[in-house]
């Protein structure tokens, strides 16, 4: 397992560079040099020019690019001169937070929708099997924006139970131990997760339910809680493994709405402010993270298939 | 996905999130209405009961604009903080929105400039009674320090100055010098107008610490600044500081303040900052509270959650909120507010589009008129799709300006009358086709010809580009478009990402793009303090995007600038108003929204509706029993 690992790390590499290429091209053919874009459109020729010269923005693509991806394997992942900060520090500024945010709202999720699907798939085509059922589509149908401001609507305004935002603090544990203004968010990414999680946590029950090893393990007896926590859940939850692992990237980007309507300054934010400012630096540095955070979030995904399911090998 | 392609998509997301919290809030809203003159919105009431000492006030930031820079010199690249202004004091403060007189003159730091019979020298005379937080007086040396900083910012580039101007201040300096300790002179290479010097030169200096900020670095010695290279490496230290947001509050340069505020925190990780009051202000009308704190918002419906909330003491709201204000009152707010008084928005006339002839027909002055003719404003304004009455009519450039006012005033030289658009047409020779599109049936050069180059069988057809976001921008141009369609006008709406208009949409940036556009509406856009059309309107200016060019505009622009008349701004406003280069849209306004248990002067919360959230001045708002 071990050499598999690391030769799915040492092709990463390569993806990532082969990410930041086609990233760094595509933006320097829509946009050029990026003195028009930190400077504004109102800024002078004379003064566009002076910045381009000056930050060596008017060299050859292909030596900026060289030079950007050198600068990158030294750890340096630029300036941002729209935010006048080190591209590095606003990441680190903001991941905490967002990963505090993700974190809460998919360990939230995993816990409501394994045992709900498991549920459903024991209750199949039951009352609470559909009405559960319908719950899920209604949330997968319903945008997390329109989710968001309703649940602002009912559980802030109407009934002031939460905050309208979530914890201003910069800290990330800070943000941890306020669980009632991070409420809301955390619920309103979590509803959404739940429905696709259920679903996919319900089909692969039902899958396994008809095994020949669930019915031998009812016939010797055991206890139904312990026919599906100890043999059913580890063999139907490997579905479930790879899609927590696809969408441990899409959590963060997709995070940029619940951001925007609870007011919560987090990664996805910054890429969206970053992208309406043409921050390219950022867009960048933030582009290859999600690649990153793709290729690893698969990588885990492969290795949690293999450990819960030893018929699964892993060759190099 | 391209870069356009993603904005499109992301504003679908906000815009779609917009329309369905403005589609809540429709339901139980009652339409906004407007002040009395129709230039303003709401009530804007007088300051109530004594001042309480204490309380802190929370103030929401710009949208998605954290201050990024503390240096007051800022580059154009950067962030100020909305409230520099109340740290780093402007030579002049500017007078109050509505107001008459030429500045603020209780809150300046100087006399107003008085200047030479040649219209080339200022004299100006700083009241000795400012100091600094560190005991050194407010002088004459401060503004020359701060002179030969920009200097020295523009030698370096010419984008480490946001005021910059080619070949304006500084760089039209003859000599800068104090004559006595209080008193600075100023010799420009040029006679130029009082106002404009007075709006446009001197209010936008900030003086700086002169005995403590000229150093090179942390504990280096003081050195002459007037020494250029001298100057070059302070500026090169203070420019890098200024930028080092975990310091912000920390360092002892920024400590040192002349305005009735001093920084006392700042988290460059969200944003948010704390003003209090500098115990060792020595200007009038100390502030009376704790502290102001500035709160970073991710999207105005954010800003919008928290009034409702009744979390945020002041905000403020574009006119697509209009329908929300009634339920803010209930809460116990106050609302005002009226667009920007140097706002305007223009739709910009490209006079060098060839396409379909469109440069000839639109150099004949009866069809711009025409065209201004089938602009409803007054309609858009109540339009509760476009301002839903906050909003005001704007038929030049300073239209806000009761100081610059053009000599039609508040009247429309031409208001909307569709009959008198058509009239104009026919007159000039353009009958409605089979196709229900004018067309030039006398061609000619006569009076009632269409005019020269214009070919017999010419249509009146063209586009029209305007900027997809926000909602009011296409449908005031989607209503324009269906008035012209009525009378005979041909005009093919495009909807195009601010971006692309920016980058396209600009006869001196985009010259290949030049017969791709008739007419180009990209919002509002603001003037300087002294709105004088010359950065936009005269021959070869740099931001003259559809090459206007007309001798008479250009000798009264020049005047505005250059002649000691002081009507010579009206003069101008009043032809551009009257000539247009530019089609005029309404102003949309600019919402201040403000808690009731603060107060102080109306102009203190009228003050707001400049420039919204991005200048702010808390010192006259205080707490009241």
């Amino acid at each position: 397992m071990a050499w598999y690992v690391l030769r799915r790390l040492a092709i990463s590499l390569l993806v990532l560079i082969g990410i930041s290429a086609v990233v760094y091209f595509l933006l320097y053919f829509v946009q050029g040099s990026p003195g028009r874009a930190v400077l504004g459109q109102r800024a002078s020729p004379e003064a566009v020019a002076a910045f381009n010269s000056e930050h060596g923005f008017d060299r050859p693509v292909l030596e900026q690019y060289f030079s950007y991806l050198g600068q990158l394997l030294h750890g340096n992942l630029g300036y941002s001169y729209k935010l006048n900060e080190s591209v590095a520090t606003l990441l680190q500024q903001n991941a905490g937070r967002s990963a505090m945010l993700s974190l809460a709202a998919l360990v939230l999720a995993l816990a409501i929708a394994v045992p709900l699907g498991i549920w459903q798939a024991v209750k199949r085509n039951s009352i609470v099997d559909h009405a559960a059922t319908a719950g899920s589509y209604t949330l997968y149908a319903t945008p997390q924006f329109l989710l968001g401001l309703v649940l602002i609507a009912l559980f802030s305004q109407a009934i002031p139970l939460f905050p309208s935002q979530a914890s201003q603090s910069s800290s990330a544990w800070v943000v941890f131990t306020d669980p009632r203004a991070m409420a809301l968010p955390v619920i309103t990414i979590a509803l959404t997760s739940i429905a696709v999680f259920s679903r996919y946590q319900r089909t692969a029950t039902l899958d396994q339910l008809g095994q020949d090893y669930v019915k031998v393990a009812r016939a010797k007896g055991l206890p139904e809680r312990l026919v599906l926590t100890r043999h059913l859940l580890r063999n139907s939850c490997q579905p479930l493994i790879t899609v927590v692992g696809l969408s441990v990237p899409a959590l963060l980007a997709g995070n940029l709405i619940a951001e925007t309507v609870f007011n919560y300054s987090g990664l996805g934010l910054l890429f969206l402010n970053s992208l309406q400012r043409e921050d390219y630096p950022v867009l960048l540095a933030y582009t290859l993270i999600v690649g990153t955070l793709t290729v690893l979030g698969n990588l885990i995904a492969d290795v949690a298939l293999a450990i819960t399911d030893p018929r699964i090998e892993l060759s190099a | 996905m391209t870069t356009l392609t993603t904005h499109r998509l992301f504003r679908g997301v906000f815009a779609a999130a917009a329309t369905s919290l403005l589609i809540a809030g429709c339901s139980g809203a009652q339409p906004a209405g407007t002040g009395g003159s129709g230039q303003t919105f709401g009530a804007l009431p007088e300051a109530v009961g004594q001042p309480k000492e204490g309380g802190t006030i929370t103030v929401a930031s710009p949208v998605g604009l954290a201050p990024n820079v503390l240096y007051p010199n800022r580059a154009s690249s950067d962030s100020p903080f909305a409230a520099q202004q109340v740290m780093f004091k402007y030579l002049y403060n500017a007078a109050d929105v509505g107001s008459t007189e030429p500045v603020n003159s209780a809150l300046s730091l100087a006399e107003l400039p008085t200047a030479s019979a040649d219209g080339k020298t200022f004299t100006i005379k700083m009241k000795d009674s400012y100091r600094w937080s560190d005991g050194q007086p407010v002088n004459a040396e401060d503004v020359l320090f701060s002179i030969e900083l920009l200097k020295a910012a523009i030698a370096e580039s010419p984008a480490n100055w946001s005021g910059y101007v080619a070949g304006g201040f500084p760089e039209n300096l003859v000599s800068a010098t104090a004559t006595d300790p209080y008193t600075v002179k100023l010799e420009l290479n040029q006679a130029t107008n009082p106002d404009f010097f007075l709006n446009n030169v001197a209010t936008p200096i900030i003086p700086l610490p002169s005995t403590a900020w000229n150093v090179a670095s942390a504990d280096g010695e003081h050195l002459d600044y007037k020494v250029p290279a001298n100057a070059k490496a302070i500026y090169d230290y203070l420019s890098v500081q200024g930028r080092e947001q975990s310091s912000f509050a920390t360092n002892p340069l920024w400590q040192v303040v002349n305005g009735p505020f001093r920084l006392q925190s700042f988290e460059s990780a969200t944003g948010t900052y704390t003003l209090v009051p500098n115990a060792n202000y020595t200007g009038p009308d100390p502030s009376t509270v704790d502290a102001v704190k500035f709160l970073p918002f991710t999207s105005t419906s954010a800003m919008l959650n928290q009034l409702k909330a009744g979390e945020l003491t002041v905000g403020a709201l574009d006119a697509s909120y209009a329908s929300q204000i009634s339920d803010l009152e209930k809460q116990g707010y106050h609302a005002y507010g009226q667009p920007g008084p140097t706002q305007f928005n223009p739709v910009v006339i490209n006079f060098k589009n060839t396409t379909n002839n469109f440069d000839k027909i639109i150099a004949q002055l009866y069809v711009r008129q025409a065209l201004q003719h089938l602009i409803d404003q007054p309609g858009y304004i109540k339009s509760r799709g476009i301002y839903d009455g906050a909003g005001a009519p704007s038929y030049t450039i300073g239209q806000g300006d009761p100081r610059y006012a053009p000599s039609f005033g508040e009247n429309a030289p031409y208001p909307y009358d569709p009959a008198a658009a058509e009239k104009l047409l026919s007159s000039h020779g353009w009958d409605i086709g089979a196709d229900g599109t004018r067309t030039c049936v006398r061609p000619g050069t006569g009076p009632e010809d269409c005019g020269a180059g214009i070919p017999d069988g010419q249509t009146l057809s063209f586009n029209l580009l305007y900027a997809s976001s926000p909602a009011s921008i296409a449908n005031r141009n989607i209503a324009f478009i269906s008035a012209a369609k009525q009378v005979g006008i041909n005009i093919t709406g495009e909807a195009k990402s601010l971006n692309f208009l920016y980058e396209n949409a600009d006869n001196n940036a985009a010259p290949a793009y030049k017969d791709q556009w008739a007419l180009v509406d990209e919002g509002s856009f603001n003037a300087m303090p002294y709105p004088s059309a010359i950065r936009y309107l005269k021959t070869g200016a740099s931001f003259n995007l559809g090459h206007y060019s007309d001798p008479t505009a250009d000798a009264l622009m020049a005047a505005s600038e250059n002649s000691t008349d002081p009507k010579a701004l009206s003069a101008e406003t009043t032809y551009i108003g009257q000539n247009l280069p530019y089609l005029f849209m309404p102003n949309p306004a600019n919402i201040a929204i403000w808690k009731s248990d603060i107060s102080g002067p109306s102009a203190a919360f009228a003050n707001i509706t400049r420039y919204g959230l991005g200048v702010l001045d808390p010192q006259l708002w205080y707490f009241h029993s």
